[in-house]
């Protein structure tokens, strides 16, 4: 068995007569602007738990949405069922759904065709070669290097691999369709050594088998728990805090997230009223790449049709850009970035941070007493900038060393502050397909925790 | 239930049973199937105007077969004998491709048959209000939350969703058992400004039944409190940072219920090794004051289900009793590999999914002391309301819960109020750190858990809780 059997999904365009149907019927039906989609999804994965194989499984989807517009408001149905009569009953039922939504003078048009300059490469015909023996083969694997490591661990997690594509169609005569694959595996690794429990989880992703590495996390995963053992509660205070690539693309994913222009517009982002401010010390620049080859979240049109364009979010410290969709777009009179999703909300795609000039272990030599986040976010609410979180995964710095895993602490604050007192970026990074995750060191960080 | 409908369930039942006699006799331990429809809409009103109505129907089917200890599963769209006969096949190519490598083998413990058909929708019918009267609805909740802002609230979104499914279960065993359960689930969120503050509250209630949840929603009680909710937020001070006596509110206990002890007795978790209290069964983990229960049989609660996804009956589960820790949460699996039965908690979050162990509606039993007792014996502590989120890390037993609104407690009455924070703990620390239990009980905190991709419909509650001493996120002064 493998991907490769299912040929449906390599070939979407012969969808494409459906999705135009069902456009011309909204048309029909009175929809000033609609758009309707087809996506196809084949999966094969392999879980592992308590260090052995413990399922194999297989799915396969297909979908059909429409969306219609009837004086600016909205509808939208989705269904399984790709058969004509069930098609034409779900445009019906997105017109009914629009025509009592409020007219909303705010929305003016769907994007229109547009060619994209660069189309960046998600599909590899290698993945389609893959079943469910080389998903076997590499979490055994896995679970192989973690026993290697601490002959008891105990490993959880999966592998797998998916193909996907779809087809869309508009009423503005957008015709789309768009091929990609993925592999992925993730594990979680526990030992125990009397009382003492450590734990560490790795992952890894990529549209292209030549980008994926599918072993070794195992052992990565087994060496850090084995680290975590022995964890001790600390003293309450300020301290410094350097983010690990993890943590620090989570801290800086919420910040593009934040940058989304509806939130903006709607008054509930903690970038409202900033655009052209310095958020953020020079040192950091924020750019949303969508359109690098083999990314992870690359794709060259966004859920709506429209172009995906490179933006720069934060540049040298100062909040330069939003990320739009084609209603925020019209809405403040400026161009779609192309970061539209099929429900009208805005997503960001790959993160690239500009690198700073010091290596992580630089900026953690540096510091005398502080604490090395490697797994976890500081999560901050994204309306108020609050901070209250747990620190997951973390050490304690001691004279410019990680000494040990720190347990039951917690971190508080604003999210103003937090980025202000960025004070290094890392020159090295982690890589994950597009994404480029440099650590990031935040000095005067509130710690709580239990310690005497 | 009419006699149409029942042919009708038959019908589906008919296809499934030639498949899973030939899973049997092509050497499967155990196979089941379960087939699922289901269809459901939601209204999202914003700043006065009903901008998105969502519609969706779908259908599909999942085969799962044992062999030699290995699980296959595969599932597919639609629901027919051409889609049921090709995840049979798939399901025990996996299952034969992967078996060698099986160190652990699954095993499902003895199950009692059943034929039963259980029909658990709303007083009223979701397709029976027209969604135009939903959208009056929703558009007067946010427009009473507006009212009630005082000028200050920049953002306002009432949203609505419901859904019915119907659920064919079968294995080869002999269960037949067939469900049609209705939810619904009503959200405001508003965000307020005033100089350079921004805040936002959040209320929700969900029930498992029909629409009469937003017909029948009184404002004051829902949109109204977000909106006075966030006015007190912009005016409340930070909460400080270090250890703390804690005292949780009806409206936050269960999410500790949830977090702190909920996951940890999910038996998969346990016999992995992934649980703090693998090894603990009789045992006292928690003060004696303390019990808590899981309960997937309460009407309306938005958790319920009269099966799990294995085709179990569910029912009450006590899990810990004064302390003591005497039930853990089964599904057929885990059931077989400590030798009982399943107290039905393998739930998945669609056809898509394996059933995994998962809570239902869990939560604390009351006891005797009240509010103002607990709060007149701290000095200094942090008061907790509006549970929000949570998590925990089994393994090691640490778990968050994070409150949107608290207030501070000072030489033993309660003081300003403070922003949302989060406070952290040791899970046997803080079990065993419960010092009062409030004779008052609330459970109203309808969401969805998440665990290994999958999300499923849980409630929790409970009573008032002290604990003497949590460690508090917070940034303020000490």
């Amino acid at each position: 068995m493998s991907l490769s059997k299912f040929s449906e999904i390599e070939t979407p365009r012969q969808f494409l007569p459906i999705v135009q149907m069902a456009v011309e019927r909204a048309k029909r039906r009175g929809a000033q602007f609609a758009d309707a989609v087809i996506s196809l999804g084949r999966d094969i994965s392999v879980m592992v738990d308590k260090s052995s194989i413990k399922s194999s499984q297989s799915g396969w989807e297909r979908s059909f949405s429409i969306r219609v517009f009837v004086d600016g408001g909205m509808g939208f149905a989705s269904t399984n069922g790709l058969e004509t009569h069930v098609v034409e009953t779900l445009v019906d039922r997105a017109i009914a759904q629009a025509r009592i939504a409020t007219p909303d003078p705010n929305f003016v048009a769907l994007p229109s065709p547009e060619v994209a300059p660069y189309v960046p490469t998600v599909f590899d015909p290698q993945v389609l070669t893959l079943g469910p023996e080389d998903a076997i083969r590499w979490a055994s694997e896995n679970i192989r290097e973690a026993k290697g490591v601490y002959p008891e661990v105990i490993v959880s997690g999966d592998v797998g691999v998916r193909v996907s594509s779809r087809v869309m169609a508009s009423s503005t005569g957008i015709m789309l369709d768009r091929k990609s694959t993925s592999v992925y595996s993730g594990f979680f690794c526990i030992v125990k050594e009397d009382d003492a429990v450590g734990s560490f989880a790795d992952h890894a992703g990529a549209r292209f088998l030549c980008d994926f590495v599918p072993t070794g996390l195992g052992r990565k995963a087994t060496t850090r728990a084995m680290a975590y053992r022995h964890a001790r509660k600390i003293q309450t205070g300020k301290t410094t805090l350097v983010l690990g690539p993890m943590a620090a693309h989570g801290l800086f994913a919420g910040l593009v997230h934040a940058a989304n222009a509806e939130s903006i517009q709607r008054n509930r982002s903690i970038f409202t009223g900033k655009m052209g401010e310095s958020i953020a010390p020079e040192l950091l620049t924020i750019t949303d790449n969508g359109i690098i080859d083999q990314g992870l979240n690359s794709a060259a049109y966004d859920g709506e049709g429209a172009v995906k364009k490179i933006v720069t979010v934060i540049d040298r410290g100062r909040f330069v850009n939003p990320l739009h969709n084609s209603y925020s777009a019209f809405k403040a009179g400026v161009a779609n970035t192309g970061h539209g999703t099929r429900t009208r909300g805005i997503s960001h795609s790959n993160l690239e941070i500009e690198l700073g000039d010091k290596t992580e272990a630089q900026l953690i030599a540096e510091v005398k007493d502080g604490i090395y986040l490697e797994i976890g976010s500081l999560d901050p609410d994204l309306t108020s900038g609050d901070i209250s979180t747990h620190l997951d995964f973390a050490f304690k710095i001691e004279n410019g060393e990680l000494a040990y895993p720190v347990t039951n602490t917690m971190v508080g604050g604003n999210l103003h502050e937090v980025l202000m007192n960025i004070d290094a970026i890392s020159s090295d990074y982690r890589y994950e397909p597009g994404n480029k995750m440099p650590s990031v060191r935040i000095r005067d960080v509130q710690v709580s925790s239990a310690g005497e | 239930m009419g006699k149409i409908e029942m042919d009708s369930i038959n019908q589906v039942f008919d296809l499934i049973r030639p498949v899973l006699e030939r899973a049997s006799k092509l050497g499967c331990a155990f196979a089941d199937i379960r087939a699922v429809r289901g269809h459901g809409g939601s209204i999202m009103v914003q700043d006065g105007k009903a901008e998105k109505i969502f519609y969706s129907q779908n259908s599909g089917l999942a085969v799962r077969v044992l062999f030699e200890g290995a699980w296959g599963f595969a599932s597919c769209d639609g629901i027919g004998a051409k889609g049921l006969s090709q995840c049979l096949e798939e399901a025990i190519a996996l299952a034969k491709g992967s078996a060698r490598y099986v160190s652990d083998p699954a095993l499902v413990a003895r199950i009692e048959p059943i034929r039963q058909e259980s029909i658990l929708q709303g007083k009223l019918d979701i397709d029976a209000v027209d969604p135009a009267k939903k959208q009056a609805v929703c558009l007067s909740l946010e427009r009473a939350a507006v009212s009630a802002g005082e000028g200050k609230i920049v953002n306002s979104i009432v949203a609505y969703g419901d859904g019915s499914r119907e659920m064919w279960i079968a294995n080869t065993a002999g269960t037949e058992v067939f469900s049609s359960l209705g939810r619904s689930r009503v959200s405001c969120q508003v965000t307020a400004v005033e100089g350079d503050v921004r805040q936002q509250n959040y209320q929700v209630a969900g029930h498992q039944g029909g629409p009469e949840i937003l017909l029948e929603m009184d404002p004051e009680e829902f949109s109204v409190k977000a909106a006075k909710k966030v006015l007190g937020q912009l005016r409340a001070k930070k909460a400080p940072a270090g250890e703390f006596t804690v005292i949780f509110s009806p409206t936050i206990s269960g999410l500790l219920a949830h977090e702190a002890l909920g996951h940890n007795a999910e038996a998969d978790a346990i016999w992995t090794g992934q649980s703090i209290l693998q090894g603990k069964m009789n045992r006292q983990v928690a003060s004696d004051l303390v019990t808590i229960v899981d309960d997937a049989t309460l009407p309306g609660k938005y958790g319920s289900e009269p099966f799990d996804s294995e085709g179990v009956p569910t029912r009450r589960r006590e899990i810990l009793k004064n302390g003591v820790l005497c039930e853990m949460l089964h599904n057929l699996e885990t059931a077989g590999k400590f030798g009982v039965m399943s107290n039905g908690c393998g739930r998945a979050q669609d056809y898509t999914c394996m059933p995994i162990v998962r809570m239902s509606n869990t939560f604390f039993l009351p006891g005797d002391s009240t509010l103002e007792e607990m709060i007149r014996g701290v000095d200094r502590g942090i008061y907790l309301r509006e549970g929000h989120e949570g998590y925990v890390f089994t393994e090691r037993g640490e778990f968050m819960c994070h409150a949107s609104e608290a207030q501070m407690i000072e030489h033993g009455a309660l003081g300003e109020p403070l922003r949302d924070v989060s406070v952290s703990g040791l899970i046997l620390e803080t079990l065993m750190n419960i010092d009062r239990v409030g004779n008052d009980f609330e459970m109203k905190f309808p969401g969805t858990c998440g665990k290994e991709g999958q999300g499923v419909a849980t409630d929790c509650g409970g009573p008032s809780l002290r604990v003497s001493r949590m460690v508090v996120g917070g940034s303020g002064e000490r």
